[in-house]
């Protein structure tokens, strides 16, 4: 990609979202959460801890210990993760990219489909709950 | 020797200015929803692409809102649905 970023139009950065359909207002303050973390180093970054803030899906994340492993991994690519409950679904997304990194790693895919498992199971139980 | 040295410089600049000519500044919309397609599929995903607009998560607010630092200027770019995934479908958006 040229280093030239036009002035006008829509600009070349990209963000996937992994998006889980359904309402996700009914339950927003128990789906919203974040990924945090603590890196390590300038040249040679490593993240050394990360976990997730937010409502009590947080907890539930906080328990896998497969999906941490994963995260040490992936957050230094992916930046951030964010669960993001709204009216026409849950999105689970990253920070915005660059076109020429648009692809994803195949952990991070998987990281994704493990995040995405876990809403849907406490989405499913706060509906059953509810009732 | 001088003389040399410059005729280099002139012509790395000719190169450069051809290569300029023909680099794109960034591709087409359709192209990056292919391009993501493609790389899932070499992953060993069975991703479906899906026509623009015809999914209901198209439809604005893309965002809760609640973090801070989310644009309102945002591009649908469109839908792929991998099979065989906890999530329902991937939604491309651009910036601006």
């Amino acid at each position: 990609m040229s280093e030239f970023v036009p002035l006008y139009g829509a600009l070349p950065y990209y963000q996937t979202h992994f998006v889980i359909s359904g309402n996700g207002r009914a339950f927003e303050n128990q789906l919203i959460a974040r990924t945090m973390k603590k890196t390590k180093g300038i040249i040679k970054k490593q993240v050394i801890d990360a976990w997730w803030e937010g409502g009590s899906i947080a907890d539930r994340l906080n328990q896998d210990a497969n999906l941490r492993a994963l995260l040490l991994e992936i957050l230094l690519e992916e930046a951030n993760i964010y669960i993001d409950p709204n009216d026409n679904g849950i999105r689970i997304y990253s920070d915005w990219k660059p076109e020429y990194k648009i692809e994803i790693s195949k952990k991070a895919l998987e990281a994704y489909n493990i995040i995405a498992g876990h809403v849907k199971n406490h989405l499913s139980e706060l509906t059953v709950s509810r009732k | 020797m001088l003389m040399d040295s410059n005729l280099k410089s002139l012509f790395v600049g000719a190169i450069c200015l051809l290569n300029m000519e023909g680099e794109k500044d960034y591709l087409e919309t359709e192209d990056v929803r292919k391009l993501f397609f493609e790389h899932l599929k070499s992953l060993g995903k069975d991703a479906e692409l899906i026509d623009i607009g015809k999914l209901d998560i198209e439809k604005k607010p893309y965002y809760s809102f609640y973090f801070s630092g989310r644009s309102r200027m945002v591009d649908n770019v469109g839908c792929i649905k991998v099979k065989g995934q906890n999530f329902d479908h991937i939604h491309l958006l651009r910036l601006g």
